[in-house]
């Protein structure tokens, strides 16, 4: 029996995005993540797949409000096929999570009756595939998820054709804790999950969840990432913002197949000023690349070396442009500012005006280094600049 | 700024000499000024400070006038109108300047090669020369000059306000010699009133943000998020906890599950020990009481036995004994016979003894009471003799006083009377003849009477008492001899001695004086013999001897009457003779006495020798009883052991009986005593003293774990209600938006703060750097002031001053020697102020005076009336080095001697001033 479906996870639905300060602005971005369920659903229509997986961390936290519950509930029951989750470190199945809520059961069961919640470790029948779910009952579970597929007594009495499907949610021994977030399951020692103690043969399929970005482990065993990028990227093997087409048979490789389906663009750019003219160079860089800056990206700017006075108010006056335009710009500026020799001239040697001389000279002195007293005579050299433009 | 005036002229200035005429007390004083040093001298009176006044009148006051000024100035002595005449070089000519003041005042100002000028051309051209302006008059002459012009009594005040006054020449003058540095310019100007109107935008007074500013909502905005955020944190925290606390109590459950089915076996189990226990407790009660019967029994027997054993040892051993005690008894009984035959001896040996003694004692009796009457017959004898010898004493004593009272009774006395009476008669007699004088006639013209008697030629004729002798008519004589009257009294004297001795002899009836000797011998012969007799009766107590005889009569009978007595007692056959005399009776009692204390000794060792006798036998007496009493107890005592056997014997029978029945007794406790141990032990195994505490143990931990379970459930639901939230909040998604808030406020708050320190920062360097360059341009003059100061006060001196806003503040002196480095102006004493105040004077005078081609006067005018003469001395210095430097320094002084050293031209001023 061949079973089609699609494998997704870390939905992270309600995820705050606290970072972007405007309202409007985060709210697009939480957006994104319930309107990414739509193209999901598109995407398993297109490509026949009988069920959808969800590999954890649906929801963001196991507290969120009901208008998110509905929302999810609603737009769960939109994918119009059964979609399987397992509770993840984020939305897990302790006590008081939303799973347990009379208002979800209640939504659930009204606008999503399509869904089903795993939060049992044991095997259930998806029809063309037998589902042994890992659900977490706690953020930080020290018992290995998967340590119940261990027993081969689980076996008994499960259909020989249908292939067998493991969702699971956590990191992977010697791969996933280093790089993780607190998005991912932070700790080097909880959800960890061993694979390596299971059976070889004895399941076709290892839908796994928790890490962002999309991942193939082994033959058998993908994490498909989250569907909708929710952070600046982590690196090259990074790469999230997809969903796993999989075709799985017992006893035999799945097919699995990645489709990109994130809209928003996150971007992140470093950079160091090494001269007054290296700003021009660095906006038409963003301008041109990477479909350049739109009101659909997030950019991650970190900036550093040193720009003159008049340099400086440019940089200013950018950075205001792109605060407004971006849906988010998270910026790191570490730029310095050190007058040009032009500018240094113009400020402490002004013969007709003495005292304006010998405090520009004064700043000029304190102005280099690192220490708050360096910071501050920077500002105040900027301050005098600006009081001179204006007097 | 413009600091350059309009009227600057350069003009050099100095006085060359001054006529003074009708000024107050002057009416004429004429002046030669030193072009460097004039040292003014006068004492106090002599109108040293109106000269100072009236040079500067002339200088600076117009002459026409009537101000208060103008009439003070007048002379009351003098009459004429007061008139100043002034030479003085300036721009290197020397001018001639005549002012005579009053309402019709006139000046005259001339130079040598021009007109000279009148009235107010005159005192113009003088304004210019003097660099003032034109047309002051009144009060505001008085102030001008008055960095130069020191005052009497104004020489401490600040020098300050002189020289601000003179601010914007000496800017001028400091400007050129700063090398032409601005202060700031416009443009500095507008910048820095930006800067400090952002500043005061800013910052209130103390420092602070000022309300409404982005500062202060900064500080505000951050403050509230990071509120929010604690409170979110808080929020989650709590949650948290009561997830953990849902846990802890879902553990609990569980663990308790598990505890409880076994703490509940256990207790069961020990409710079985418990009844196990109870019933073998039971056992041993019962089987210890028969052990105790067992013992009880076999013990009888034991001691029955023990104690007929005993018995029998005892009547064995008391048999023994009992044998060598009788044969003590029959000793005992012969001794006591022995003894009481001694004793009996022994009495009768003592009363033979006694008796004896007796006899011995009545025979010395009676020979002492015979001894006795011997004696008292011889005293009565005695007695007798006496008496008839003291009867013939008496005898003769009545003869003796017969033949006296015969005899006339001259007594020895009258005698010697007698015979100084006699005496008497014969010198009486001899001094009146010898007293008689004697008279011859051996020639005589006319016949002599004496007295009445006729003494013929050759005739003599012994007087004896008072005679005139007469012879003619011519010649009367008186002859007195012895003297006067003496021969009257002499043989008045004489008649009645021999009258008085005739009379005594006549009393006794005797005619001489050895008549009355050989009765007087007589007397006396009798008198002596009376005396003796007298004693002899006296010696033999002649009153006494009738009684003492009678007393003699009366012993001797009493003697006679014992003698009898003691006979009479003496047994029938003894010997009553009685001895012959006193001796034999002495004899006879002291072989008497012999013999019995002999015999008393002798009974004395018989009694003795009998008591001992007596208390052998008592002893021996007793000795019987006792024995006997010992033996008849020690008969009874076996007596009572012989029943006891008996009795033993009809309670467990003979010996034979009694071995038989101790034996099985015996077997029957050992079998008792081994039961009964066997259950304890079963006892000991199931250690019921553990029981009770293990009971309550049990129980407690069974009370504990049910609660702890109880507790368990109710936390438990708690936490899943506080954890089943209501989904209108999302405390993780709170979270993080209050943490992003709260960063992004703090990090605009830091923004906000480096600008507000930015602007801080601004203003403070802009006002620092504008005192610098203040300081820079007052320099030269804080130079010069502390060239003058180290000539005063050595070279660690030194003069700050400051210029602000065009003026001059903040004067402060600096010395080695001050604790804090600088003091104010204000603060120095008296005498230091006055000195720094003419450093400050002649350092501005300095820099003014290159407007007058190095030169201007500098008038001191009893200026240092506060400083003692050893500052005085190094002031000295300093006025010198003013005038090397070429200013034009007059001193004016009641002491011009304390300036000696200066080296200036003295002029005294005469006590009165004028010639008048």
């Amino acid at each position: 029996m061949t079973a089609r479906f699609l494998h997704t996870a870390d939905w992270q639905l309600g995820k705050p995005f606290a970072g972007i300060a405007d309202v409007a602005k985060r709210s697009r971005v939480q957006q994104e993540r319930l309107e990414v369920i739509a193209r999901l659903g598109r995407m398993a229509r297109e490509h026949q797949a009988s069920f959808i997986l969800v590999a954890g961390d649906l929801f963001d936290s196991p507290s969120v409000t009901r208008s998110l519950v509905s929302t999810a509930c609603h737009a769960l029951g939109g994918l119009g096929l059964p979609v399987f989750a397992i509770p993840g470190n984020h939305d897990h199945a302790g006590p008081g999570s939303l799973w347990d809520q009379d208002f979800f059961r209640r939504e659930s069961a009204r606008l999503a009756p399509n869904f089903r919640l795993l939060s049992e470790p044991a095997p259930v029948d998806a029809g063309e595939a037998v589902i042994f779910p890992c659900p977490l009952r706690r953020r930080a579970e020290s018992a290995d998820p998967t340590a119940w597929l261990r027993s081969p007594e689980i076996l008994d009495g499960i259909p020989l054709d249908k292939p067998r499907i493991i969702l699971a949610h956590g990191s992977i021994q010697g791969f996933g804790g280093s790089g993780a977030d607190d998005d991912e399951s932070a700790s080097a020692t909880s959800n960890l999950l061993d694979l390596t103690r299971l059976s070889p043969d004895a399941f076709d399929y290892l839908a796994l969840g928790d890490w962002h970005g999309t991942k193939q482990i082994s033959a058998r065993a993908w994490y498909s990432g989250t569907p909708e990028p929710d952070r600046f990227p982590k690196g090259a093997d990074n790469d999230p913002g997809h969903v796993l087409t999989v075709v799985a048979r017992r006893a035999a490789a799945p097919e699995v197949v990645p489709h990109r389906t994130a809209r928003l663009s996150w971007r992140q750019i470093a950079h160091e000023f090494a001269d007054d003219e290296a700003l021009a160079r660095l906006q038409q860089h963003l301008a041109e690349e990477s479909g350049g800056l739109t009101p659909e990206t997030l950019l991650r700017l970190e900036l550093s070396g040193s720009l003159g006075l008049e340099a400086t108010t440019r940089l200013e006056h950018w950075i205001e442009s792109l605060e407004a335009l971006l849906l988010r710009l998270k910026l790191s500026n570490r730029t310095v500012l050190a007058p040009t020799a032009a500018e240094c001239e113009a400020l402490a040697v002004r013969t007709e005006d003495p005292l304006i001389s010998r405090v520009a000279g004064q700043l000029l002195a304190r102005a280099s280094g690192q220490d708050d007293s360096a910071v501050i005579a920077r500002v105040a050299l900027r301050e005098l600049h600006a009081a001179l433009d204006r007097s | 700024m413009n600091f350059t005036p309009r009227w600057i002229v350069p003009n050099p200035m100095r006085l060359l000499s001054a006529l003074v005429r009708n000024y107050r007390i002057h009416r004429e004083l004429t002046l030669e000024f030193d072009p460097s040093r004039t040292l003014i001298g006068g004492p106090n009176e002599s109108g040293k400070s109106t000269l100072v006044e009236a040079l500067h009148r002339a200088l600076f006051l117009r002459a026409k006038g009537a101000t208060e000024q103008h009439r003070a100035m007048v002379s009351t002595r003098h009459g004429g109108q007061p008139e100043v005449e002034l030479r003085f070089a300036a721009n290197s000519e020397v001018f001639q300047l005549r002012k005579r003041f009053g309402t019709n005042g006139t000046t005259t100002l001339s130079r040598a090669g021009a007109p000279a000028l009148q009235g107010e051309a005159a005192e113009a051209e003088l304004a210019r020369l003097l660099s003032v302006p034109a047309g002051v008059s009144g009060r505001n002459a008085l102030g001008q000059w008055s960095h130069l012009w020191v005052w009497q009594g104004s020489s401490g005040s600040n020098p300050c306000e002189p020289v601000s006054a003179q601010a914007e020449r000496l800017l001028s003058r400091l400007q050129q010699e700063g090398g032409a540095v601005a202060v700031r310019s416009p443009h500095d100007a507008r910048v820095a009133a930006a800067i400090a109107s952002a500043h005061d935008a800013l910052f209130t007074q103390a420092g602070k943000p000022k309300v409404g500013t982005d500062w202060d909502r900064a500080e505000t905005a951050a403050a509230e998020a990071e509120a929010s955020l604690k409170k979110a944190l808080d929020r989650r925290q709590h949650l948290e906890q009561t997830g953990r606390d849902f846990e802890e109590a879902s553990r609990d459950i569980q663990r308790l599950g598990r505890d409880l089915p076994g703490l509940t076996i256990q207790r069961r189990a020990l409710q079985d020990r418990s009844s196990q226990i109870t019933a073998l407790r039971a056992r041993e009660g019962i089987e210890k009481a028969a052990h105790g019967t067992a013992q009880e029994a076999l013990q009888r027997l034991v001691t029955a036995g023990e104690r007929l054993a005993e018995l029998r040892r005892l009547l064995s051993a008391r048999e023994a004994e009992l044998r060598p005690a009788t044969e003590r008894a029959g000793q005992l009984a012969e001794a006591q016979t022995v003894a009481r035959d001694r004793a009996e001896q022994a009495d009768r040996a003592q009363s033979a003894a006694s008796e004896g003694t007796r006899r011995l004692r009545q025979r010395r009796d009676f020979l002492q009471a015979a001894g006795n009457r011997l004696e008292k017959a011889s005293r009565r004898a005695e007695w007798e003799a006496r008496t008839q010898q003291a009867r013939g004493y008496q005898e003769e004593v009545t003869t003796l006083r017969q033949q006296l009272a015969a005899l006339p009774s001259l007594e020895p006395a009258r005698l010697r009377k007698l015979q100084e009476r006699e005496r008497a008669a014969s010198t009486a007699e001899a001094v009146w003849k010898s007293m008689a004088t004697g008279i011859e006639v051996l020639n005589a013209e006319s016949p002599v009477l004496v007295g009445d008697e006729r003494l013929e030629l050759g005739a003599t004729r012994i007087l004896t008492e008072e005679t005139e002798v007469t012879a003619g008519k011519t010649l009367k004589l008186r002859i007195r001899p012895g003297g006067g009257t003496g021969l009257t009294e002499a043989r008045a004297e004489a008649r009645k001695t021999q009258e008085r001795w005739r009379q005594d002899l006549d009393s006794l009836g005797l005619t001489t004086l050895a008549e009355a000797q050989e009765i007087a011998l007589r007397r006396a012969a009798l008198e002596h013999r009376l005396e003796a007799a007298g004693q002899w009766l006296q010696t033999l107590a002649a009153d006494q001897l009738p009684q003492r005889l009678a007393e003699a009569v009366e012993a001797l009978a009493a003697a006679e009457a014992e003698e009898l007595r003691r006979s009479a007692a003496l047994p029938d056959t003894a010997p009553r003779n009685t001895p012959p005399d006193e001796a034999a009776a002495r004899a006879a009692l002291s072989a008497a006495e012999d013999e019995l204390r002999s015999a008393e000794t002798g009974e004395t060792t018989r009694l003795a020798e009998r008591d001992a006798a007596l208390r052998t036998a008592t002893a021996a007496t007793e000795a019987v009883a006792q024995h006997q009493e010992t033996l008849d107890r020690q008969q009874r005592e076996m007596e009572a052991w012989r029943g006891q056997i008996r009795l033993l014997h009809e309670l467990h029978g003979d010996d034979e009986v009694r071995t038989a029945a101790l034996a099985a007794a015996r077997v029957a406790a050992d079998a008792a005593e081994a039961q009964w141990a066997r259950t304890r032990q079963s006892l000991a195994d199931l250690q019921p003293e553990l029981l009770g505490a293990d009971a309550v143990r049990l129980d407690r931990a069974l009370d504990h774990a049910t609660r702890a379970r109880q507790d368990a459930a109710t936390r438990l639901a708690v936490a899943e209600a506080a954890l089943r939230l209501d989904g209108t909040e999302d405390p993780e998604a709170d979270c993080a938006l209050a943490s992003a808030r709260a960063a992004d406020a703090a990090e605009h708050l830091a923004r906000v703060r480096n600008r507000a320190s930015a602007i801080r920062l601004l203003h403070q360097l802009f006002s620092e750097e504008q005192r610098a360059l203040a300081d820079q341009f007052t320099r030269p003059l804080a130079d010069r002031i502390t060239g003058y100061l180290r000539c005063l006060f050595g070279p660690g001196a030194g003069a700050t001053i400051t210029l602000s806003e065009g003026t001059f503040t903040g004067l402060h002196l600096s010395r080695a020697d001050f604790p804090d480095g600088t003091v104010p102006f204000d603060s120095l004493s008296g005498g230091t102020r006055e000195q720094v105040a003419a450093a400050v004077r002649l350092a501005l005078a300095e820099i003014l005076a290159s407007e007058h081609d190095g030169t201007l006067p500098v008038v001191f005018d009893d200026a240092f009336a506060f400083s003692d003469p050893e500052r005085v001395q190094t002031l000295q210095r300093m006025l010198d080095l003013a005038g090397s430097r070429g200013l034009q320094v007059i001193v004016l002084t009641c002491t011009p001697s304390d300036y000696a050293a200066l080296g200036a031209r003295q002029i005294l001023l005469p006590t009165s001033a004028g010639p008048g």
